[in-house]
């Protein structure tokens, strides 16, 4: 073939040319470490490392975020556990107070100290974070979430933040919570055994002390207690001779009084006026005045629903005590399904650490069961009456305040002290709530916690994973490349050296 | 014989002498462009005819032949128009390989640096310096945006540039190509059958530099001159007079100059896809296929950015418990009426569903009454066919106004400013919206297990549908969270609907089961509907002017569980039914008044549950965690279905992509066309080239031929002489 001067040397400088930018290519590869030096070079690889850097810089996020999530958690759980240490003094204060050979100064006492731990868990609670956030107002973090207003000898706490929790995103599908509310933490704590709560009625004046009581099915609880509002009614009749006859009856009124006499008396009537004999010991007093109807016979404790003839005289000694249990709702027993008697024995007989089963009623079908029971010790006087209510929310603060106001107030006498224990006793069941409470919440933390350093973990595993796939994607591949440039050079050494031999050849060399 | 004699030698030294100067002349121009060699033919002069036979005369030069092939030149100027426009197109869209190349300079970190300013807020919602770095972190990325759309406009002016340029270029070879028309037929008028050459390599040379520049067809006259002509047939050279090509604005689009071509005294412009080949034809494919949508893509991420960070943003409170402003100013589509449109039409265009975009341009034609036909560019689909407006096509709501005459047109580029005009539309640190409107609580006296959540917002972008259960009565549905908005309402042709924020009307008599659907503030109805009811457009409810959360979301409502709590009612809501004995299932959700919220466990009978005001709620980061989802959220290009099918940088990594693949490919087809014209021209050169060894020869063999001529004249002479001396 024709081959032409020029054409010899324009395919070697084309040639050349080539070489050149492909060894210039290399060069720019090693310098830069990178593989892809535009999109165009591996247009799928170019778009692949984008969505693989943003996955990867989205890791690096959620992995911020868990930092900042566990540093939240971890300041909540560090007040929290000042709070339980409170919460366990005040439940030794607690303890302490039952010490029967206490007086009224030494609960004084106690009662002080309850009340600047008080003071010590309201402070607590409104702890705020490093930027000036109350850690326990929801979303109202700039609101002061508890203040205390004091009103007639209590003090009230008021919740005045809200129920918001904040979350944050620590992965892809996964936002956990990072607050809790202050409501939820130290005010919504059932109060109770969390499904009821038993309490004796504010006028009781006999001896009877009601324990915490026991939920033996909660369903039942919650079919068939349609009012879950109930009071245990006490009735104590004594035993009356002659018999009076008819609806009349002799009611123990103040057991503290019976129960320290000798139960055995013998009320003689005159006219407006009554002598009392003590049988045991033979001996008489009055006479003593009345009007109307002869309550609180002295030294007896007892009450006449009559008013007998004068000349009558009647011994008394002690009969029974029966209860009832009463839907306040309705008025109504639910043991028998219909209102109280008036008068005569309650259709159950109480004795002392027995326990009250809410079961074989009457309401709301024959042989009902409340699924519960409760447990009453001591002497109730007639008239005296325990509640049984659905649990409410009651709060670390009210629980501390009502302890400290039942220390505060004098024990004078036996009904004084029933009063104190039966307070006692619902301190300490409301304190284990309150330190259950705070456990469970704490424990969430923890569990949160946990989630959190598992999702660290994993993400940093992510994070090396991007990391090896971007590098595949885009990175350089040092030994294949210096192998490349050195092959490169060898070839355009070859070409400039092949062009400059051609280029000696010509014929006019030789002329 | 005598003179017989000294004649032939004669002629052999003539004949010889122009062979050297021929190969001179071949050996002088081996390196100009366009040349082709030459050789001499010669042949014997006419014999002499004497009683014995004819005796030779010598040798004569016939002709001074060109070696040439019409074929292999006219390939070559084939292959070079198409490898030069493959080239420029190359070098250009390099440009903007080049710019997405660096992974620290493009969208993604700034993208990237901005949501984690937004996760800031969402970690610290009250925090005045996660704010402030939101804000900076949008100003930078409203930066970037702009930035990356400056390099593109840039590439722009400089093809507008390189246009004028090139047609200047044109011109000035169309007017020397008439030049060489006139003196190739003045030179050979007077030649007869020979031909000049050199100027016709001169010719064939500028023809062949024309077509580098644009792709020339050569027709050749009878006279020897060159007919050339341009796109689809426009003549540039006809004889010895030339066309002047022209640049000016488009008529459709004045940001491109269009190359305009002259009749008589008007210019019409020649359609750029009609101007195939050379650089001037790279270019104009550049602009068109390239340029424009990447620019249209670029800025279909800005608009997407701002108007779904927008939308969310209004979903939120703020620091002082108002409701979210706009964080960004989004760009509107930008019209272009035609620069020769006689009419007084004025066409309105607002940007509907972000998801529905595409990055094409619209063209928008006036039948000169109420109806217009709408032609999408990227596939000239026409999308409106003659139909009145106003329409909802492609997420663009398009409306006209004015008095249109027939043939008027508007060009629509609803994404080409998106990157340009994005801006933070936020300067105080407070107008973050990172809280919720409503909050929600629980009662202290609640004696039950039931706890209420957090609760939502609902969106105005929500998919909600409407259902009519009877032909008086219908349901409301919003199937983005699931929950029951209103059941069995009662259907007063033309009453407000007002849900989650928008306010439609629904007229006519629908039948029973037929479906109305408000999407994205769309509404539209059921494609299978049986009745005469139509829905109107979705508007916000007044006196808000932009779609927002429903106006009363942050009134207190109460929800109070009924003895037995398996029911619950609802007071205090302006939106949502029923309110009186509401099922309760746990977990299911409770949507009224623009809000949805889901209680579970088990509530006692009395129970209550609040929703209202988040007044004070400073620390609330819903809002900010909805703001923060939406980087990794799929918000654009919506599949057949109308779902969204990719995130922010999903979009821009196919962009990227898109870029990277035509630049590869371009790459790869230029290379190849330069590797063809390699070819081709060493075929040329292979026959008309001029090899340096072959003229040596040929130098050596004129040189011998004229010595031998020479020697015999001395032959001659000799002889000659003899005779001389025999007289004497």
């Amino acid at each position: 073939m024709r081959i032409s001067t020029s054409t010899l040397y324009d395919s070697s400088v084309a040639t050349i040319n080539d070489q050149t930018s492909a060894l210039l290519k290399i060069q720019q590869q090693l310098a830069s470490g990178r593989r892809i030096l535009a999109p165009a070079d591996d247009p799928v690889a170019a778009a692949r490392a984008f969505e693989v850097s943003q996955s990867s810089k989205v890791n690096d996020q959620y992995l911020t975020n868990q930092k900042a999530a566990n540093s939240s958690l971890g300041l909540e759980e560090s007040v929290l556990a000042s709070v339980q240490n409170t919460l366990q003094a005040v439940h030794s204060l607690a303890v302490d107070a039952g010490n029967p050979t206490y007086d009224n100064t030494n609960r004084g006492y106690i009662a002080t100290e309850l009340r600047s731990k008080f003071n010590e868990l309201v402070g607590q609670a409104n702890t705020t974070d490093g930027a000036g956030l109350y850690l326990f107002s929801g979303y109202k973090g700039a609101t002061l979430p508890f203040t205390v207003t004091a009103s007639g000898g209590s003090n009230i706490v008021n919740y005045n933040g809200d129920q918001g929790q904040r979350l944050m995103q620590i992965a892809s599908s996964r936002q956990i919570a990072v607050s809790d509310a202050g409501s939820s933490v130290f005010t919504n704590i059932k109060d109770g055994n969390g499904t009821f709560t038993a309490a004796p009625g504010a006028a009781n004046a006999g001896t009877g002390i009601i324990g915490p009581g026991n939920v033996l099915d909660p369903s039942k609880w919650a079919a068939n207690a349609t009012s879950k509002d109930y009071t245990i009614q006490f009735r104590n009749i004594a035993t009356v001779v002659p018999s009076p006859g008819g609806t009349n009856e002799v009611t123990i009124t103040d057991t503290a009084t019976w129960e320290n006499s000798a139960k055995n008396f013998t009320v003689t009537f005159g006219v407006g006026t009554y002598t009392v004999t003590d049988n045991v010991h033979s001996i008489t007093s009055g006479p003593f005045s009345y009007t109307g109807n002869p309550t609180n016979i002295s030294g007896v404790g007892a009450s006449f629903n009559w008013a007998p003839a004068a000349g009558s005289s009647y011994t008394i000694t002690p009969g029974t005590t029966s209860y009832d249990i009463i839907d306040n709702v309705s008025g109504n027993s639910v043991i028998t399904g219909a209102a109280p008697p008036a008068t005569g024995n309650y259709p159950r007989t109480y004795t002392s650490g027995q326990a009250i089963d809410f079961s074989n009623l009457a309401v709301p079908v024959a042989n009902s069961d409340y699924g519960i029971q409760a447990t009453i010790t001591g002497s109730p006087a007639s008239g005296d009456g325990f509640t049984v209510k659905a649990s409410t929310n009651e709060g670390i603060f009210k629980t501390i305040d009502d302890l400290a106001s039942a220390l505060e107030a004098p024990v004078n006498n036996d009904a004084d002290g029933a009063k104190l224990q039966n307070a006692l006793n619902k301190a300490l069941t409301n304190i284990n709530n309150d330190m259950d409470s705070i456990s469970t919440v704490r424990a969430s933390i923890g569990a949160r916690m946990k989630e959190i350093s598992s999702s660290q973990s994993s993400g940093q595993d992510l994070t090396l994973q991007y990391q090896t796939t971007l590098s595949g994607l885009q990175d350089l591949d040092y030994a294949k490349a210096v192998s490349q440039l050195t092959q490169q050079k060898v070839n355009l050494e070859a070409a400039q050296k092949a062009f400059t031999q051609i280029a000696g050849l010509s014929l006019f060399n030789y002329m | 014989m005598g003179t017989g004699i000294y004649g032939i030698g004669v002629s052999a030294l003539n004949t010889a002498q122009a062979g050297l100067v021929t190969t001179e002349h071949n050996i002088a121009n081996a390196n100009t462009d366009g040349y082709h060699r030459q050789q001499i033919v010669q042949g014997t002069q006419v014999p002499l005819f004497s009683g014995v036979g004819f005796f030779g005369q010598g040798v004569t030069v016939d002709n001074v032949k060109r070696i040439y092939s019409q074929y292999l030149d006219h390939q070559v100027r084939q292959t070079d128009t198409q490898s030069n426009q493959l080239n420029t197109y190359h070098t250009q869209m390099q440009q903007i390989d080049n710019m997405l190349a660096d992974s620290t300079a493009g969208l993604s970190p700034a993208l990237q640096d901005f949501f984690q300013g937004v996760n800031d807020v969402a970690s610290n919602p009250s925090s005045i310096p996660s704010r402030q770095s939101m804000i900076s972190g949008g100003q930078a990325l409203v930066a970037r945006f702009s930035a990356l759309n400056d390099r593109l406009s840039q590439l722009r002016d400089g093809v507008n540039t390189q246009i004028t340029s090139m047609v200047s270029e044109i011109n000035s070879y169309a007017q020397q190509i008439a030049e060489m028309n006139h003196q190739i037929v003045l030179a050979e008028s007077s030649a007869g059958n020979f031909k000049a050459n050199d100027l016709h390599d001169k010719r064939e040379q500028l023809v062949g530099e024309l077509n580098k520049l644009i792709k020339a067809n050569v027709v050749t006259q009878g006279d020897g001159s060159f007919n050339v002509f341009i796109g689809n047939g426009q003549a540039l050279v006809v004889g010895q007079s030339a066309t002047t090509l022209a640049t000016k604005p488009s008529t459709e689009d004045p940001a491109n100059l269009d190359v305009y071509y002259q009749i008589g005294n008007s210019q019409v412009p020649i359609k750029s896809d009609l101007l195939a080949g050379g650089q001037l034809g790279g270019l104009l494919a550049f602009r068109s296929q390239s340029l424009n949508s990447a620019q249209n893509e670029l800025g279909r991420i800005a608009i997407a950015v701002g108007q779904t960070f927008n939308d969310q943003h209004r979903l939120g409170t703020d620091l002082n418990g108002t409701l979210g402003k706009d964080f960004f100013t989004v760009a509107q589509p930008k019209i272009s009426p035609r620069s020769t449109n006689t009419g007084t039409g004025a066409v309105t265009v607002g940007i509907t569903d972000v998801r529905a975009l595409t990055t094409s341009d619209y063209r928008l034609t006036s039948d000169g009454g109420a109806n217009y036909t709408l032609t999408r560019l990227s596939d000239n689909a026409v999308l409106i066919n003659n139909g009145t407006l106003p329409q909802t096509v492609d997420g663009l709501t398009i409306n006209a106004s004015g008095v249109p005459v027939a043939g008027d047109s508007f060009l629509i580029q609803p994404t080409v400013d998106g990157a340009r005009d994005l801006k933070v539309a936020i300067t105080s640190t407070e107008a973050v919206a990172a809280a919720a409107p409503m909050a929600t609580a629980t009662a202290a006296a609640n004696t039950g297990t039931g706890a209420i959540d957090l609760g939502a917002v609902n969106s105005f972008n929500d998919k909600v549908t409407v259902t009519f259960t009877s032909p008086t009565t219908f349901d409301v549905v919003d199937n983005t969270n699931g929950a029951t908005l209103a059941s069995n309402m009662t259907y007063t042709a033309g009453n407000n609907i007002d849900y989650n924020g928008w306010r439609v009307q629904i007229n006519g008599a629908p039948n029973t089961g037929d479906t109305f659907t408000v999407d994205n503030t769309v509404s539209t109805a059921g494609a299978g509907n049986g009745g005469t009811g139509t829905i109107a457009a979705a508007v916000p409810i007044p006196p808000a002017v932009q779609f927002s959360p429903d106006p009363n979301i942050a009134s207190p409502v109460t929800v109070t569980f009924n003895n037995p709590p398996t029911t619950f009612n609802v007071t205090g809501t302006t939106t949502g039914s029923p309110t009186v004995n509401v099922a309760y299932t746990a977990g299911a959700p409770i949507s009224f008044n623009g809000w949805t919220v889901k209680i579970s466990g088990v509530p006692s009978a009395g129970d209550v549950f609040t929703v209202g005001s988040n007044s004070g709620g400073v620390a609330d980061n819903r809002n900010a965690l909805l703001l923060a989802g939406l980087q990794t959220k799929n918000t654009m290009v919506a599949s057949s279905s109308g779902t969204a099918t990719t995130s922010y940088l999903g979009a821009y990594g196919q962009m990227v992509s898109d870029v990277g693949n035509k630049t590869r490919e371009l790459q790869v087809t230029s290379e190849a066309q330069t590797t063809l014209v390699a070819q081709v021209k060493q075929e040329q050169q292979s026959l008309s080239g001029v090899n340096l060894d072959e003229e040596a020869a040929n130098l050596l063999r004129y040189q011998q031929a004229y010595q031998a001529a020479g020697k015999m004249i001395q032959v001659a002479t000799k002889m000659f002489d003899t005779l001389l001396s025999l007289g004497s």
